[in-house]
């Protein structure tokens, strides 16, 4: 069964992914763009689990669900970590 | 449960890491306007993951439509952060776009500026170097466009802007004149457009200098117009070699027999004027760079010190003379003859520009010039050089003199103190021996002659000084003389008797090769022309070179040909005599041959 905030959840997710396919060009322009794209599509993908986890391998899915959540909060640190602290090397 | 509470557990660590990095660094952080965003992002993670942990470790459920709702404002929130990253790129792309455009602008060589709405926006430093204008000072309401222009180019301009404002993302060009900070007036290719800027139109004004290209546009005019006053200068030179050596030499034989007592002054006044002839002819061959020289390795300080003491002589005694010598000076490759009559040449230039006396300076130095001067100016070649420069304290000269000075026959001196030669020759020598001058020259303040010549690295090796031996200019050898002009053959023949030289003459190669072989084993001299129909008197001189390899050969001729020499200078080991000679140099030649 479908509840609505993990639908309301998919829906704004799908829509941010789509607009990332779109001004992917652009968003390179992001220091250490991948690793902060990375914590968005974990925690997409985990939003995903989400939802299949009421119709497919409920313990399996929502474990793996809770693991994108933390995989998403470390992308997130690792981003954070390099555009605020790391220096750029110098040749 | 717990394993899922225990990563729940490990995804709010990490948030929070994130958040106390985020406020550590919150003045440093590489975008500022993002940080609210990600600190609000940062937020909800954090109590969404407190709410995730909370229910997985069975403290409550309560908090479901809490963490429900702030699960929906993740993903708008991840949508912001995006949504202000990708502004802040077009920002930042827009500001490059700018500081390129403004860095081209500001860096052009050409004068750029933009009028938006009867105000200068823009101005290069191009525009502010060339009218000490600032863009505030441009701005000033007593200051307008029109007031850089002449008064004949601001009507020009009314035009223009006129047309500008009718045609609509033209392009229009013209050239106008600009009084630049100094007041002189400087050429500029001006176009104007319209461009779309702010919240309308700006008129757009781009203004070329072409002083430069104007003045190698002149360069090059001038420069054609002495190739072709040079080529009809050694043209008229050589005819008249011919008619002077038939003069010269008729005279001279005349004066040597016994002429009746009233014959004798009008006979010498007929060969002092073909020896002046002979002079002029002389000069205009070496302006047209057509006199035969014979390049060697010297220093123009040695040269410039011989002449010195003579110098003293023909300058006036209210004309110091100084000199600065480079010890250093490279060698140059050049004919010392020739190097002699420039300094002559220069300095009496020099002394007439100084009726009241004054001072003459003569230095030499070594300069190099770099590629880029060399394209600056057409006649120089990038390189060392060995400078000889010639400085007067004289009255100067005007602009149009100065175009004029390396004319032959253009004199400033009126009609009987010059012939118009002296620095026509000069000329003709410096670029013959592939230098070049510069003239500087300020009314009433003086002149500085430049003469460069391309260095030589090579040692010199010291000038011997040859002793000719003037008491015996007599032989009895037997010469074969080869001359198609049968005035000047027999004039040559006729001296070379009176020497005691048995001649025997021919008109051609073929009657040459003819008579060599008739008196084969007889001759001792090959005296030919050069340039002759049929065959030339080098292919001559080849052929009975063959047949008799001790054979001596002396050749004449009015003008320099590529056959015997290249560009006017003379192959080593050949020899070779200038129309018209007198008969006493041929001997001296023909002696110092026969003697080798």
């Amino acid at each position: 069964m479908f509840y609505e905030n993990e639908v309301v959840m998919l829906v704004f997710g799908f829509l941010v992914t789509v607009f990332i396919g779109l001004k992917y060009e652009q968003l390179k322009n992001i220091k250490s763009y991948k690793i902060l794209l990375s914590g968005f599509f974990t925690l997409f993908a985990a939003w995903i689990f989400s939802t299949l986890e009421e119709f497919y391998f409920e313990q399996l899915l929502n474990l793996f669900e809770h693991l994108l959540y933390t995989s998403s909060s470390v992308f997130l640190f690792i981003w954070i970590y390099k555009t605020l602290i790391v220096k750029p090397k110098v040749k | 449960m717990f394993i899922i509470a225990f990563i729940d557990f490990t995804s709010i660590i990490m948030t929070l890491m994130s958040v106390t990095i985020l406020l550590v660094k919150w003045r440093r952080t590489l975008y500022p306007d993002i940080r609210y965003i990600l600190i609000g992002l940062l937020g909800l993670s954090f109590f969404y993951y407190l709410f995730l942990f909370i229910e997985w470790s069975g403290i409550t459920n309560s908090l479901e439509k809490l963490e429900d709702l702030i699960g929906a404002l993740i993903p708008m929130v991840w949508a912001f952060i995006f949504y202000t990253f990708l502004q802040l790129i077009s920002q930042k792309d827009l500001q490059n776009s700018e500081l390129k455009y403004r860095q081209l602008i500001q860096n052009s060589s050409d004068i750029i500026f933009l009028i938006y709405q009867n105000k200068f926006e823009v101005v290069n430093r191009k525009f502010e170097d060339m009218f000490d204008l600032t863009l505030e000072t441009a701005n000033r309401p007593d200051f307008s466009l029109i007031q850089l222009f002449t008064p004949k180019s601001q009507s020009e301009l009314d035009e223009l802007l006129k047309k500008v404002d009718k045609k609509e993302n033209t392009n229009i060009i013209s050239n106008l004149v600009v009084r630049n900070a100094r007041g002189k007036e400087v050429d500029v290719e001006v176009s104007f457009n319209h461009i779309e800027y702010k919240e309308g139109r700006a008129l757009q004004g781009i203004m070329r200098d072409l002083t430069d290209r104007k003045h190698l546009e002149e360069q090059l005019r001038q420069s054609q117009k002495m190739e072709a006053i040079g080529q009809l200068a050694g043209g008229v030179a050589h005819d008249f070699n011919n008619i002077l050596t038939i003069i010269n030499g008729y005279s001279e034989i005349l004066l040597r027999s016994k002429l009746p007592k009233t014959m004798d002054t009008p006979v010498q006044e007929i060969r002092s004027a073909g020896i002046r002839a002979s002079r002029l002819t002389g000069q205009l061959l070496a302006f047209s760079r057509k006199q035969i020289i014979q390049p060697k390795l010297l220093h123009l300080n040695d040269i410039i010190k011989d002449q010195i003491k003579m110098l003293g002589r023909l300058l006036r005694e209210d004309v110091e003379i100084s000199t600065i010598f480079d010890p250093h000076l490279r060698p140059v490759k050049a004919d010392p003859g020739q190097i002699e009559q420039i300094i002559m040449n220069v300095s009496i230039n020099a002394r007439d520009a100084m009726p009241t006396g004054g001072k003459l300076t003569i230095e030499t130095k070594n300069v190099e010039f770099e590629s880029n001067y060399a394209k600056k100016n057409p006649d120089v070649v990038e390189g060392k050089y060995s400078m000889l420069s010639f400085s007067d304290t004289g009255v100067g000269m005007d602009a149009v003199t100065l175009s004029r000075i390396f004319e032959p026959f253009y004199t400033t001196k009126g009609r009987d103190k010059g012939t118009g030669l002296g620095l026509a020759t000069v000329y003709g020598i410096v670029t013959q021996n592939d230098g070049f001058i510069n003239v500087d020259s300020e009314i009433q303040q003086g002149s500085v002659f430049k003469i460069y010549f391309p260095s030589e690295e090579r040692r010199v090796k010291k000038r011997k000084t040859k002793l000719s031996d003037e008491s015996d200019l007599k032989g009895n050898e037997t010469i074969l003389v080869v001359e198609d002009d049968d005035s000047v053959r027999v004039v040559t023949t006729s001296a070379l008797r009176e020497y005691g030289y048995k001649v025997i003459p021919a008109s051609n190669g073929e009657e040459a090769i003819r008579v060599y072989e008739e008196h084969k084993g007889k001759f001792d001299m090959l005296l030919t022309d050069v340039v002759m129909p049929l065959m030339s008197g080098r292919e001559l001189a080849e052929k009975l070179s063959e047949k008799d390899s001790k054979l001596k050969i002396l050749y004449f001729s009015g003008y320099t040909d590529d056959s015997i020499v290249r560009h006017g200078i003379l192959s080593e080991g050949m020899q070779f005599i200038q129309k018209p000679y007198s008969h006493t140099e041929l001997a001296k030649k023909i002696r110092s041959i026969i003697e080798k």
